[in-house]
């Protein structure tokens, strides 16, 4: 290459590059771009493609480009595009999260968008569960509770054809040991649920207690771990329980749950995932309350399955306002979404979905419905190590299952390590 | 290029014209990798060194924390310790099998076989596909209760094999066997290592009467020691930094029973799932000082077993 060829190379490519620029330029100016991010699974994702999709056939100006992934990669995703000062637009957002979002100042309090964004319609429960400190910083797409998913045909052959709040914990453990009778050491009746923050949570509730204080504290004593590893060792040495090797493989996605890899009859979840758990499950699935105590509460609260902020940062936050409003307020978008992410907290939306259900979308209304009956209030939002929590009691709940601990060191072990995690922050 | 240029302009002290403008190609073409280690290597490094002595949850700014965070890491964090045992099991296990492997394969493709080339890159394909994601979703197949191991076993012998990728005991060995099956790159160093040794050597060993292992023990073993000090050195650090399959396969929990919290995982829990970026930069250079250290130990050790052919003790 001679010197005059290659001045002439980097001029053209030089000159190619301010073209490039400006054309991106040009692009941004034409219209408003959102960006929406949120968890989901593929399902999740069809519906909100589609109603993205059906918003930009009606408002030509607005492009909106998406981006999905599990929730495991979720926050981590999300807190490096906030402190990179590149937040998307739109951020689903989590009961667990949402405190510690909005008092930072990286979200928008939606009444500054009130003309655009309609919340009357809106229950106040499900209204007040998006709230902080007294303003409005997420719009609940749905609401859920946990609730026990498991396969009708196995229940039907040992007899159990209706399960409501008489299905007790000692009845599940019958039942669970029927089951595992069926196709021994392959099958078992209940999945081991000792080892899930929520289960532990659910049956602490039933028991008027609470896993963390209003100040983000343990409100649980060793004495409570220990009866909860107790209950499920117990289950487990009679066999009803799927062995500590089982449950060890539930990572917890929704293919690894004990249900869907057609090991267990009883799995435990959130009442809007039975539309992700029986795509993906050839059995016919059916949810009810977790197991109950005579005498005592439910456990079960009615929660925000997930809700919708917007951005502090986004530059367009009526354009922003106006996608959600599609999403949650209006026929058209409510319909696409469908119950997916749970019961809308839209009454009139609720009643433009309901001829339309079909049976899993019946069952999970008829679900949220009969829980909201037993409902206890809901607990204040799990303080910031609760993350950590989570990791900490399936380890611990392992070490218990696989022989490694007692329940009683297990239980000491828990409480004392998630002492010492919320206490460093 | 980059040499050229260096070497010409520190031969010169005074720059012509014409030199310069010689050399701003050089400078230029040099620019894209130069601001790459400055923007992407050096400058994270060294604001990692300073988050390290912070607490710093992204969403707010970092806080000064002095050495607060290495202080926790040595006296109470029983996690690191954890993460630090796992580390050295897998790596005791993993090394030496590993370049034992990796050199037997390579001593059987050295002899002229039909189709040598052909097995030398069927052998090293693991290595390229030994780190995705789908490798280490295939490894949880084959090694949980019901997979093909188990099967394979159950037909052999008759016994049910316990889930091994699930259980504590075993776990991280089934990350050892992932690892050793990837032994392509220290077989092909191996490999180039044996091409290198003069045949007339065997040849007069074999006059003196000299069976297959002394030869190998006698000839192979010390003209290959460079090698085998180099694989060693890298395997080592590779080792170290070992993360996807332990990532994948514990679901990102480095369970069951935290038997599989290789460091980096570890790390990569307190950076981006607990949110403490200032105490998982401070792993991060403990990390890098044990490296260090290893490496060091493995370069005083050479001097002991590993001679150069133009060594001139």
């Amino acid at each position: 290459m001679t010197m005059m060829k290659r001045r002439t190379f980097l001029a053209g490519a030089l000159a190619s590059a301010s073209a490039v620029g400006l054309a991106s330029k040009a692009q941004a100016q034409a219209g408003t771009r959102i960006r929406a991010y949120w968890w989901g699974n593929p399902e999740r994702d069809r519906r909100t493609r589609a109603v993205l999709d059906a918003y930009q056939v009606k408002n030509a100006s607005v492009q909106v480009s998406s981006e999905s992934v599990g929730w495991g990669d979720y926050w981590t995703k999300l807190a490096t595009q906030t402190a990179g000062g590149n937040p998307p637009d739109l951020i689903q957002m989590d009961y667990r999260y949402i405190y510690e979002y909005s008092r930072r100042g990286t979200l928008l309090a939606l009444e500054t968008q009130a003309k655009v964004l309609d919340m009357k319609g809106f229950s106040a429960g499900a209204r007040d569960a998006g709230m902080v400190d007294g303003k409005l910083y997420g719009v609940t797409m749905g609401t859920n509770s946990k609730a026990m998913v498991y396969d009708v045909a196995m229940f039907e052959k040992v007899g159990v054809t209706k399960l409501d709040a008489n299905f007790t914990w000692d009845e599940m453990a019958r039942v669970a040991a029927e089951i595992s009778k069926v196709n021994p050491g392959k099958y078992w009746g209940t999945a081991d649920n000792s080892r899930w923050e929520q289960g532990f949570e659910h049956w602490l509730n039933q028991r008027g207690k609470l896993l963390y204080t209003p100040d983000g504290k343990a409100a649980f004593t060793p004495a409570d771990v220990t009866e909860w590893f107790d209950l499920w060792d117990k289950l487990r040495k009679s066999g009803a329980c799927a062995p500590a090797e089982v449950a060890a493989l539930n990572t917890g996605s929704i293919d690894q749950y004990e249900i869907s890899r057609g090991v267990a009859a009883m799995s435990y979840a959130n009442s809007n995932q039975n539309v992700a758990f029986q795509a993906i499950n050839k059995n016919k699935l059916g949810i009810s309350l977790f197991p109950q105590q005579k005498g005592m509460a439910s456990g079960h609260y009615i929660k925000p399955a997930m809700l919708m902020s917007i951005s502090s940062k986004s530059r367009s936050p009526e354009d922003a306002a106006k996608l959600v409003n599609f999403m949650m307020n209006e026929a058209e978008g409510a319909k696409i979404l469908g119950i997916e992410r749970g019961v809308p907290g839209s009454a009139a939306m609720q009643a433009v979905l309901g001829p339309d259900l079909d049976d899993l979308g019946k069952a999970q209304v008829n679900f949220v419905a009969e829980a909201t009956k037993v409902a206890v209030p809901i607990p204040p939002p799990p303080p910031k190590g609760a993350g950590e929590i989570e990791v900490l009691l399936r380890r611990v709940g392992d070490s218990v299952a696989f022989g490694r601990a007692s329940v009683k060191d297990g239980g000491t072990q828990f409480h004392q390590e998630a002492v010492s995690v919320l206490a460093r922050g | 290029m980059a040499a050229s240029v260096a070497l010409a302009s520190s031969g010169q002290p005074k720059l012509s014209s014409r030199f310069w403008r010689e050399d701003i190609h050089g400078y230029l073409f040099l620019l894209p990798w130069f601001a790459g280690f400055i923007f992407f290597t050096l400058g994270p490094t060294l604001v990692s060194l300073y988050l390290s002595f912070t607490k710093f949850d992204l969403l707010s700014p970092p806080r000064w924390a002095g050495l607060d965070n290495y202080v926790y890491m040595f006296t109470q964090d029983r996690r690191f310790t954890a993460a630090l045992s796992v580390t050295f099991i897998y790596l005791i296990f993993e090394v030496p099998l590993k370049l034992c492997f990796a050199l037997l394969v390579a001593i059987a493709l050295d002899r002229s076989v039909r189709g040598g080339n052909l097995y030398r890159a069927i052998f090293y394909v693991p290595s390229l596909l030994g780190g995705s994601v789908a490798i280490a979703v295939l490894w949880r197949q084959l090694f949980q209760g019901d997979g093909t191991i188990n099967r394979i076993i159950l037909s052999l012998f008759g016994v049910q094999g316990p889930s091994w990728i699930s259980n504590p005991d075993t776990a991280v060995y089934t990350l050892v066997i992932l690892a050793v099956w990837q032994f392509g790159s220290p077989m092909i160093i191996f490999l180039a290592g044996l091409r290198q040794i003069p045949k007339d050597l065997y040849e007069a060993a074999e006059i003196d009467g000299a069976g297959k292992f002394r030869q190998f023990r006698s000839i192979t073993l010390p003209l290959l020691g460079p090698v085998i000090f180099f694989n060693l050195v890298l395997q080592t650090i590779e080792g170290f930094k070992a993360f996807t399959p332990a990532f994948i396969v514990s679901g990102g929990t480095g369970g069951p029973v935290d038997s599989t919290l290789f460091y980096t995982l570890y790390l990569y829990q307190e950076a981006f799932a607990n949110f403490r970026m200032g105490y998982a930069s401070a792993l991060a250079w403990v990390l890098l000082v044990i490296i260090g250290v290893f490496t060091a130990l493995s370069f005083a050790s050479a001097r002991y077993w590993v001679h150069y052919d133009d060594d001139r003790r």
